[in-house]
């Protein structure tokens, strides 16, 4: 329970931060802005598949 | 009014890590880590608006010594979520663990620094002196941040014993780069300048050696935009965004193969 409410809080800083980007990005109507955030998401999505294997695995050993 | 927003958005932000890092690490470990990188993120800032007048934020609120205190704290947020994912990402264990911990830290902020820097300066919230074209955030910012994520991290790590103590002197040979590259000491004092960023180089090659690779592919890729000022900056931060990843995807591949390799003697 408590690790669910902290990878919560984790992703609400990383949504408030994405947020805010892509906030600027509708603003000024600008597609540019928004797809900077690709490589941060793309990053944590590498982190979240490597860290889920990496779980099943120990789950398997 | 869109200033304050994210002024507000950062704070609450902030806050919220501080509460994840008392509720998972401990009351002791985020005095040490937030008021460290408060601390780190501070001199860097007092040192860049005092003497090196790169860039600057009129607007922002709470100074102390002509430091927007905002800067710092931003800092330690871009850390603390490095901190966070690459712990995720790798789960460091060993000395060579923590080497890579502080490239994939270094990465993770360059992925940060690029959306919060074109937005910003979209917006104008702060003001780049030597950037005035595109829309896309200066590939030099993603060796700013770069750098800054190296050193902190290097320092970070061997405070906390994880790294041998001699990592200090890739923070240090690290600094000694980006000073002759910040002060242009190779435009001013020539060979001086050559000399010390061959030494600074060398140092950290002989220290560790992924870290100066990854600056010199970096610095090559800036020199390609600096010869091919056609094309856009752009290009190039996309270019250097497939370099880490690709990085990053081998690292980890080499590192799952001497895990299983280390299981089967």
């Amino acid at each position: 329970m408590k690790n669910t409410i902290c990878n919560l809080l984790l992703l609400s800083v990383v949504l408030i931060f994405c947020g805010v980007v892509i906030y600027v990005a509708i603003l000024l109507s600008s597609i540019e802005i928004g797809i900077t955030l690709l490589p941060l998401v793309l990053f944590l999505a590498i982190t979240y598949g490597v860290n889920k294997r990496r779980r099943s695995k120990n789950h398997d050993v | 009014m869109m200033f304050k927003v994210f002024i507000i958005s950062v704070g609450i932000a902030f806050f919220i890590q501080i509460v994840h890092s008392i509720l998972t690490k401990g009351v002791k470990f985020t005095l040490g880590f937030f008021g460290g990188g408060f601390l780190f993120g501070f001199i860097r800032e007092f040192i860049y608006f005092s003497f090196l007048h790169d860039y600057n934020a009129p607007d922002m609120p709470i100074r102390l010594l002509n430091v927007p205190i905002c800067i710092p704290i931003g800092w330690i947020f871009t850390f603390y979520l490095a901190y966070e994912f690459v712990n995720k990402l790798i789960e460091p264990k060993t000395a060579k663990d923590y080497k890579n911990f502080v490239i994939f830290a270094a990465f993770f902020s360059c992925c940060i620094c690029i959306p919060i820097e074109t937005a910003a300066m979209n917006m104008r919230w702060w003001l780049l002196y030597f950037y005035a074209d595109g829309r896309i955030a200066p590939i030099l910012l993603m060796v700013g941040w770069f750098y800054t994520s190296v050193v902190f991290f290097c320092i970070y790590f061997v405070v906390k014993k994880k790294l041998p103590i001699e990592q200090l002197w890739v923070a240090i040979f690290l600094l000694i780069l980006v000073f002759v590259l910040e002060l242009r000491l190779t435009v001013y004092f020539g060979l001086v300048g050559s000399a010390l960023q061959i030494i600074g180089f060398w140092g950290m090659l002989k220290y560790n050696k992924e870290i100066a690779l990854t600056l010199l592919v970096y610095y090559v890729i800036f020199i390609g935009y600096l010869v091919f000022l056609s094309i856009s900056n752009g290009f190039f931060v996309t270019i250097i965004f497939i370099f880490i990843f690709i990085d990053i995807l081998v690292k980890l591949r080499l590192r799952d193969e001497k895990y299983q390799l280390s299981i089967k003697e």
